[in-house]
């Protein structure tokens, strides 16, 4: 655990041993992805990331009182993730690292105006290790982007059906 | 896509960004900034280079480009491939480059060069800086 913060201390501190590490202050939810990795929960092969809720204080902001304009947003949102996710594992099983990049860059700025700092940092990750061409980070990083996105989705979902209460059952 | 109907007075602004949440949010805000500073605006907002280009001929007072743009091609095009097209045709347009690029220093003088007048990144801030340049860009002075 430390306060020290940059991507260049980070590769000291895994050059010297360390197997990871994890920057103060941290959040519940970093806290868990970080134990996670290495520790098997019994009972469950997927590590649980709990979702977080998507903070909409901004679109609220934006909208004005307009509840449609928030909705369009996150459906907006969760189509083009699921579309570039899936892209991303078709990237990597063509290898296509510079794809890869792309899409992880393409999705920073969503995640973080809906306030899903673990999945920024993770696809920040990701661009950095696609553009080493580093096969199985690649991999590492595209399986945790993968598994965040999907505890995030059902949250989003809560959050549309919280938003749209009377037209949830004739929108399916 | 908002339709085109054009008022004595009224600014063009346009809003170029192939991600559809990013252009939808951008479109939002400056249409909440110009409500708020009493500027009469139009937006018009594209997704591709192309469509943008097709209607430039309208000459917006402002136009607002993703750096990267494009990117749902194979070949990732930057603003770099718009910037001076945008220019030549309409050089009294204030262009606005967008992009989540932490850092602008490698690009920004030949970017200025191409044509471009001001840089945002896409975080937190983005609306607060936005603002007073559309102010500025777009206010017009009492006749």
């Amino acid at each position: 655990l430390t306060a020290g913060s940059s991507e260049k201390e980070k590769k000291a501190i895994e050059a010297a041993g360390m197997d990871d590490l994890l920057l103060k202050p941290f959040s519940q939810a970093g806290l868990m992805k970080i134990l996670g990795k290495y520790v098997q929960v019994k009972g469950d092969e997927q590590v649980d990331h709990s979702g977080t809720a998507p903070d909409l204080t901004d679109l609220m902001e934006l909208a004005n009182g307009d509840a449609s304009f928030v909705v369009n947003m996150l459906q907006i949102f969760l189509k083009n993730s699921k579309q570039d996710l899936s892209g991303l594992h078709e990237a990597f099983t063509g290898r296509d690292f510079q794809k890869i990049k792309g899409l992880a860059h393409k999705m920073i700025p969503p995640c973080r105006h809906l306030g899903f700092e673990a999945v920024v940092e993770e696809l920040k990750l990701l661009e950095n290790v696609a553009e080493e061409k580093n096969e199985s980070s690649v991999q590492e990083s595209v399986k945790r982007i993968s598994s965040l996105l999907e505890s995030l989705y059902p949250e989003i979902e809560k959050e549309l059906r919280k938003l749209t209460p009377s037209q949830a059952s004739s929108n399916i | 896509m908002n339709q085109i109907k054009s008022h004595p007075g009224e600014k063009l602004i346009f809003v170029v960004d192939d991600d559809e949440y990013f252009n939808n949010l951008l479109t939002a805000m400056v249409v909440k900034i110009c409500e708020r500073n009493n500027i009469s605006a139009q937006v018009l907002s594209f997704e591709t280079g192309r469509a943008c280009m097709a209607k430039l001929e309208l000459g917006p007072s402002l136009l607002l480009l993703d750096f990267y743009l494009d990117t749902r091609n194979d070949i990732t095009a930057t603003a770099y491939d718009l910037l001076e097209d945008i220019h030549q045709q309409v050089p009294e347009t204030y262009i606005l480059l967008i992009s989540q690029q932490e850092d602008w220093t490698l690009f920004k003088d030949d970017l200025i060069a191409l044509g471009a007048n001001e840089f945002l990144h896409k975080d937190r801030e983005l609306e607060a800086r936005l603002e007073p340049i559309i102010e500025s860009v777009l206010s017009t002075p009492k006749a």
